[in-house]
């Protein structure tokens, strides 16, 4: 048994046969033909066209719900039909005497070029479609199948996990819809359209593992476990039998969750409490909304910091934060300020590599320390708050004055805006994550200031702990269920409550159903989740009971040992 | 031949989709347009074309049309950048 680390691209777990391939290099054979086969060259690119249209077109009609690929496969063909592009090609045909292949290469190199000149990312990543399109159609002129065409047959006889560099949001589509339980990929990005795809539909995807070619052979039993970031390679009978198991319980839940999509969410004696989702992507609405959540209660603004080369403008800001507000018009959305360490915006402030990062500058005392890139995200969201759902949240608050001066860079941004007469909408809520210990015993002069608090409790069970999350050695010791993480979360909502604050968690454990009764038995107001498991929270919560919930606590919060506490939780 | 100078309004400019939807509209009518930004001169009814363009918001365009319905698809045009593609 083999385990390769990789990077979750779309969560969920999958198991098969490996089914290798490489992307060869797309290379063109013949270039030149006589003058008499022109007419017979025109033909051989019409009609490639044509096929790559039609195939198209029954992939939409068959498979296609999902809008995000809908409108994907549609641009696909539009730029097949694009007349420029068959002026271009038939001229180099005509007047060079190319092969269909050798001039749809040429031009996409001319575009490609184009491309690359302009200043706008998002103009020029859009080459991305184009050159997926007409390597395709090469590919098809060239007598080679398409990458993974066969696949999709092999597909059919047993269930596979594909192994690739990388893949088209095409081939994902075709996948997803064929007996490919997974992929996984040596490249590809979490942001990548294929990821975002990947996503809505479900399919589990590990990308950026290394090494994955040089482990894996042809016909190998996998399984990919994305929740993890990790791929087993011909894992052990134990290994097997608790992945089997847990795929044939997924299977079964599915099925059953579905019917409750537009229940209210309330315990099992009718205390009704929020349900929110934890994103990062504007993609990732479509699943917030199919799934009917209250709201966000977490979105992530890490990725627009460190997506592109650089820093993100005001401008480029609000058009996300905006598009976000409209999109979840009605409904709650809480948008974290940036959490990142002082490495990631590197290429935009001095670096000073840190010895220990997590106890160093991140998230809002990197905020308050370069306040100039806090203020375009500060005031970026003040003017996204047109229709008032916006609220904003605070990483890493260890005491009031993190606050208090946050507070006063939002009161200057709101002037700001107010002198340069732009629309905005200054009634903007203010939230604190509880994730450092300290902030736990300052509830009461944080509810001066703040709105809501919000427990982040994978870094308040490492802070709390001295516990790297992702360090082996020390695995044992970071326990969300230790007396102590029990304690701080118990202190965090009684007293928020005392003054009339609502709390909400977003952290893995809000996901585990032991962990429910503490939750919901200390009143608590929100969970915000991963939106691909809101559903199995919904359902988790459907069967907890309030009122023992509440006599749980009373034994919990005196608990000494993580022996009693687990005694207590499972009754 | 006709000529029209139009501005981009809608916030995200001439992206993926507004891209589509004036090259389908384009699409319709039997005569030619080009669309001209700075000294850049694109095919109207080719994506590719369009997207090259890469006209963000304020950014001024000169629409000409060629042909016997140049007239109406001068107007379902410029009525696609009035009303901001329905974005907004």
């Amino acid at each position: 048994m083999i385990i390769l680390n990789g990077v979750s691209g779309s969560s969920g777990i999958a198991m098969g046969r490996a089914l290798i391939r490489h992307k060869e290099k797309i290379s063109v054979t013949s270039k030149y033909i006589t003058k008499n086969s022109i007419d017979n060259e025109i033909k051989r690119l019409e009609d490639a066209v044509d096929k790559e249209i039609t195939e198209i077109d029954s992939i939409i009609d068959k498979y296609t719900q999902d809008k995000q690929e809908k409108k994907l496969l549609n641009s696909h063909k539009m730029i097949l039909q694009d007349p420029e592009l068959y002026d271009k090609v038939i001229n180099l045909i005509k007047h060079g005497q190319y092969t269909a292949e050798y001039s749809l290469q040429q031009y996409l190199r001319k575009v490609s070029e184009s491309f690359a000149k302009m200043k706008n990312d998002y103009f020029a990543e859009r080459v991305y479609d184009f050159e997926d399109a007409v390597l395709r159609l090469i590919n098809r002129l060239n007598g080679n199948k398409n990458l993974i065409d066969d696949v999709f047959i092999t597909a059919n006889d047993k269930a596979v996990i594909l192994v690739l560099e990388d893949i088209s949001p095409t081939d994902v589509a075709k996948s997803y819809h064929s007996n490919v339980n997974g992929i996984c990929l040596s490249r590809g990005s979490k942001t990548s359209h294929t990821t975002i795809i990947a996503r809505a539909l479900g399919l589990p995807v590990v990308v950026g593992v290394s090494e994955l070619f040089e482990k894996v052979s042809e016909d190998d039993q996998l399984i990919i476990d994305s929740n993890q970031a990790r791929v087993i390679i011909n894992p052990d009978k134990e290994t097997y039998a608790k992945y089997k198991e847990q795929l044939v319980r997924e299977e079964e839940e599915k099925n059953g969750l579905s019917k409750i999509v537009h229940e209210p969410v309330r315990t099992a004696d009718g205390k009704k409490l929020q349900l929110l989702c934890n994103i990062e992507l504007e993609e990732e609405i479509d699943t917030v909304l199919q799934n009917n959540a209250d709201g966000i209660g977490l979105f992530r603004t890490e990725y627009i910091f460190i997506e592109k080369q650089h820093l993100p403008t005001e401008d480029e800001q609000y058009d996300i934060y905006h598009k976000l507000a409209l999109r979840m018009k009605g409904r709650q959305l809480i948008i974290r300020t940036y959490d990142l360490g002082g490495d990631k915006l590197a290429d935009s402030i001095e670096l000073q590599t840190e010895k220990n990062p997590f106890l160093g500058c991140r998230g809002i005392r990197l905020s308050l320390r370069y306040p100039e890139i806090f203020k375009t995200q500060i005031k970026a969201l003040i003017r996204a708050n047109e229709i008032g759902n916006i609220s904003v949240m605070f990483p890493m608050v260890a005491s009031g004055s993190d606050v208090v001066q946050a507070l006063k860079i939002v009161d200057q941004c709101k002037k700001e805006l107010l002198k340069d007469n732009l629309p905005h909408n200054p009634n903007i809520k203010i939230g604190a994550m509880i994730e450092i210990p300290s902030a736990v015993f300052c509830i009461a002069e944080l509810a001066h200031y703040c709105d809501f608090f919000s427990i982040g409790t994978n870094d308040l069970v490492q802070y709390t702990l001295a516990a790297d999350r992702d360090n082996k050695n020390v695995e044992k010791y970071y326990d969300p269920y230790n007396p102590a993480v029990i304690k701080l979360i118990a202190l965090t909502l009684i007293n928020a409550h005392r003054f009339g604050k609502p709390v909400s968690i977003c952290g893995e454990v809000a996901v585990e159903k032991d962990y429910l009764p503490l939750l919901i038995g200390l009143d608590i107001d929100s969970i915000s989740v991963n939106p691909a498991l809101l559903l199995n929270v919904k359902r988790n919560i459907s069967e907890c009971n309030y009122k023992e919930s509440k006599q749980l606590v009373k034994k919990l919060i005196k608990a000494n040992t993580k022996e009693q506490v687990m005694d207590i939780l499972k009754g | 031949m006709k000529k029209k100078t139009i501005v981009v309004k809608n916030k995200l400019g001439l992206h993926a989709r507004p891209c589509a939807l004036l090259v389908k509209t384009a699409s319709k009518f039997r005569s030619d347009l080009m669309i001209k930004k700075g000294n850049m001169e694109v095919n109207g009814k080719s994506i590719m074309g369009v997207m090259m363009l890469a006209a963000e918001q304020d950014s001024e365009l000169e629409l000409i049309a060629n042909g016997v319905d140049e007239e109406y698809l001068i107007i379902e045009i410029e009525n696609l950048f009035e009303n901001r593609f329905d974005e907004e």
